[in-house]
């Protein structure tokens, strides 16, 4: 799926998919932390918008 | 006109004389000499509508959907694409087995509409091959009850011997750069009509209740805009990933000349790093790379 997202133009890191069990809170934590900051360093999405 | 079509009619007479089946499904000629639409034969005195010759680009397999519910045993003529567009709709648990009578045909390639449109019936001798004949890897149907045979010997082609260039456009894309990539993306499916061609043609679309016709649900709106068209193109694409058989049907019908296989191709290349080479349809055993769980499956996202 990134792949293709990637193919289609896209920034792959905009489309993550990570394995957290119920009982790993810290884990789950700093993984949606690293995957904020790697969305925020790509700025807002310009593509596939009908505003753009 | 060939000895193959002769054949066509001969056998299709006998099995619905004889009671073996109560429809055959072939080709006829249609209203312009680049048109061999199928047709759905039902009485042995319509045999002789039936014809093989290069415009018989159909895949008929899907047509076996609209017979899904009913009992009737039906005889299909199948060239490669179309015997692997069987297995797939066999593998998806859509038909039964014992339901279809399976003719092959050793397809020499078909020849491209279009551009036989574009050339006139004078020039017939110089009609290119069609698209997915250029890349074809199986010519000769992969699952058949009886095999026909040219008296002559000729038609079966090798397989592919161009088979190289199958992923050339996938490839040109892959070595864009993101933009470059977006913007070819947004400028071919600015044009999409989203009359859903390509899905009613796919043999590998079969869901009985297609998300595209759910625009109550919200995944995706029947709006015509950039975001929802190249939503529709994603999903399309991803709903058929590890499925598709390259018959190019879905390019093939679609009005607007979308490079649709570029993204079916795209998926199958991936596939095929990620998971092993893996072609559909070749197989009833081999169970597709995404219908399946391996504990060696790769996964790009576990960091």
């Amino acid at each position: 799926m990134q792949r293709v997202l990637q193919f289609m133009g896209l920034e792959p890191e905009r489309l993550q998919a990570r394995w957290v069990s119920g009982s790993e809170g810290p884990r789950f934590a700093q993984i949606i932390t690293q995957i904020t900051e790697e969305i925020r360093a790509l700025g807002p999405n310009r593509k596939l918008r009908d505003d753009a | 006109m060939s000895s193959l079509q002769e054949q066509m009619r001969t056998r299709a007479r006998e099995l619905l004389s004889k009671k073996e089946v109560q429809v055959v499904i072939g080709w006829e000629k249609g209203t312009f000499w680049y048109l061999s639409p199928p047709a759905f034969i039902t009485d042995p005195d319509d045999c002789e509508r039936l014809v093989w010759d290069e415009f018989c680009t159909n895949n008929l397999a899907k047509y076996l959907l609209d017979y899904k519910l009913g009992e009737e045993k039906i005889a299909l003529f199948v060239k490669g694409c179309d015997a692997r567009g069987v297995n797939r709709l066999l593998q998806d648990n859509q038909f039964q087995r014992e339901r279809v009578y399976l003719i092959g045909i050793n397809c020499s390639g078909v020849k491209d509409g279009r551009r036989a449109a574009a050339l006139g019936e004078a020039r017939r001798a110089e009609v290119p091959l069609a698209e997915k004949c250029l890349y074809c890897t199986h010519p000769g149907p992969v699952i058949y009850d009886e095999l026909l045979q040219e008296d002559r010997g000729a038609g079966a082609r090798e397989a592919a011997a161009t088979a190289e260039g199958r992923f050339a456009m996938v490839e040109k894309i892959e070595a864009m750069n993101p933009d470059e990539r977006y913007a070819f993306w947004t400028s071919q499916y600015d044009r999409c009509l989203r009359c859903y061609a390509c899905r009613n043609i796919c043999p590998a679309c079969n869901c009985r209740e297609c998300i595209f016709d759910r625009s109550q649900s919200g995944w995706c709106g029947k709006q015509m805009s950039r975001s929802e068209n190249q939503f529709f193109a994603i999903t399309r694409a991803m709903h058929v990933a590890g499925r598709c058989i390259e018959c190019g049907e879905c390019e093939r019908v679609c009005p607007e000349g979308i490079p649709i296989m570029a993204l079916n191709k795209k998926i199958i290349k991936d596939l095929n790093e990620l998971f092993g080479e893996y072609e559909a349809g070749l197989d009833l055993e081999v169970r597709p790379p995404l219908g399946q769980y391996d504990l060696n499956d790769p996964d790009e996202f576990h960091k």
